[in-house]
């Protein structure tokens, strides 16, 4: 036998407070430095045995049952709102149905994916340049959405852009560039004075006298 | 023989004196426990915290869940091994809290590794190697520890720990091996 292998049985044999196996104990006989080894193994086990049993133990305190009687004696403390699992459980609800109420009540704007590419949504502040009549909101009253005006109201007043559809607004233009000046379409459809673009819009009634009927494509391109 | 107790009113409290008889009953019982298993709480602490002030809040507080849980246990034989297991649970939830509260307050450490004393009675007397002790004693995993601090409680035999764990003798064995193994080699 080894002093490795002689040492390890000796090592198990200590830990489990035991006494060394035989063939160990004769190669201990012959071998000095196993014999040095088991002896301050065995110190260390008894070190390790007087510390736990120092620790563990201790006189009780004379203190402690004259405490613990004292807390017998009173009555159990009420137990706290919050920890009765009830309460998280109306919390938990209270929240859902918050964020719930909140989610409703702003939802997000819809997209109709389908009408996007013929009916473009601007803002006037964005006509194009190249209109002529679309720079003046004299001769131009946009056509405005209620439900957009009506989500509108609550803004201010700067930021209350009202919006048009641009396709309509221009077709609308030309149209009015062909109206007779002085006739009482045109002043039916121009508005003497500007009105802001947050107010409610008042389209009065058209009154048609004469009707001029030109054909749709000399609108486009010539201007003819 | 049962007083009746008046109210300010004039009237008896007919609904109380079941309900305190009952109180009163299951007090005499756990009374006639806690001299029993007051100091078992306590030793059970102190092995784990190494304190006494530490060790005697938390038995306290074992024994007073105890008590008010007391109407509940079935089996009153298992007493023992109720108490024992609360205050180990306790004491060791004490014990974790301690250290992130020292771990935060202190940067410095005691040295790891040390040489031994060459005799017994300096290897036991060094404060060095106590630290040390508790340090290895409180890495143990928890259930070589709780043998452990068990088997070191004066008058326990393994039998009794095996009872009181309600683990086989040769567990008992074996964690124990185990746990002064793992001292060892950590302190050696």
């Amino acid at each position: 036998m080894n002093c490795q292998v002689a040492q390890k049985k000796i090592r198990d044999a200590l830990a489990g407070e035991a006494v060394p196996p035989p063939d160990v104990a004769s190669h201990q006989a012959n071998c000095a430095e196993c014999r040095a080894f088991c002896e301050k193994h065995r110190q260390l086990f008894a070190s390790i045995n007087a510390g736990v049993q120092s620790a563990v133990n201790q006189p009780v305190p004379l203190s402690f049952f004259v405490r613990l009687r004292a807390q017998l004696d009173q009555p159990p403390a009420p137990r706290s709102l919050w920890a009765h699992r009830w309460t998280y459980a109306a919390v938990a609800t209270t929240v859902v149905l918050a964020v719930t109420l909140v989610v409703l009540r702003n939802p997000a704007p819809r997209r109709d994916s389908n009408s996007e590419p013929n009916r473009v949504i601007a803002r006037t502040d964005h006509w194009p340049a190249s209109e002529p009549l679309l720079r003046s909101p004299e001769t131009v009253r946009p056509r405005v959405a209620p439900i957009r005006a009506n989500k509108r109201a609550t803004l201010h007043p700067s930021e209350a852009v009202p919006e048009v559809i641009t396709e309509e607004q221009q077709t609308f233009a030309r149209f009015l560039a062909r109206v007779p000046q002085g006739t009482g379409l045109a002043s039916a459809l121009k508005p003497s004075v500007p009105q802001p673009t947050d107010a409610p819009i008042d389209i009065a009634l058209i009154e048609i006298q004469e009707v001029e009927i030109a054909r749709l494509e000399s609108m486009n391109g010539d201007g003819q | 023989m049962q007083e009746l107790v008046l109210n300010p009113s004039g009237q008896t409290l007919d609904d109380d004196v079941p309900r305190t008889a009952e109180r009163t009953g299951a007090r005499d019982e756990f009374e006639a426990r806690l001299l029993e298993c007051g100091p078992l709480a306590f030793r059970v602490a102190r092995g784990v915290l190494r304190n006494t002030a530490d060790a005697e809040d938390v038995a306290q507080d074992a024994l007073l869940r105890a008590y008010r849980s007391f109407k509940d246990l079935r089996d009153p034989a298992h007493f023992r091994s109720w108490i024992v297991k609360i205050s180990f649970r306790l004491a060791l939830d004490r014990w974790r809290s301690k250290k992130r509260r020292e771990a935060r307050e202190t940067s410095w450490s005691l040295p790891r590794n040390s040489a031994l004393g060459s005799t017994a009675e300096e290897i036991a007397a060094s404060r060095e190697l106590q630290s040390r002790l508790d340090r290895a004693l409180d890495e143990l995993p928890e259930k070589f520890r709780l043998v452990l601090i068990l088997s070191a409680i004066e008058g326990h035999t393994l039998e009794e720990v095996s009872r009181l764990l309600e683990i086989p003798m040769g567990t008992v064995k074996s964690r124990l091996f185990f746990a002064r193994k793992k001292l060892a080699e950590k302190l050696k």
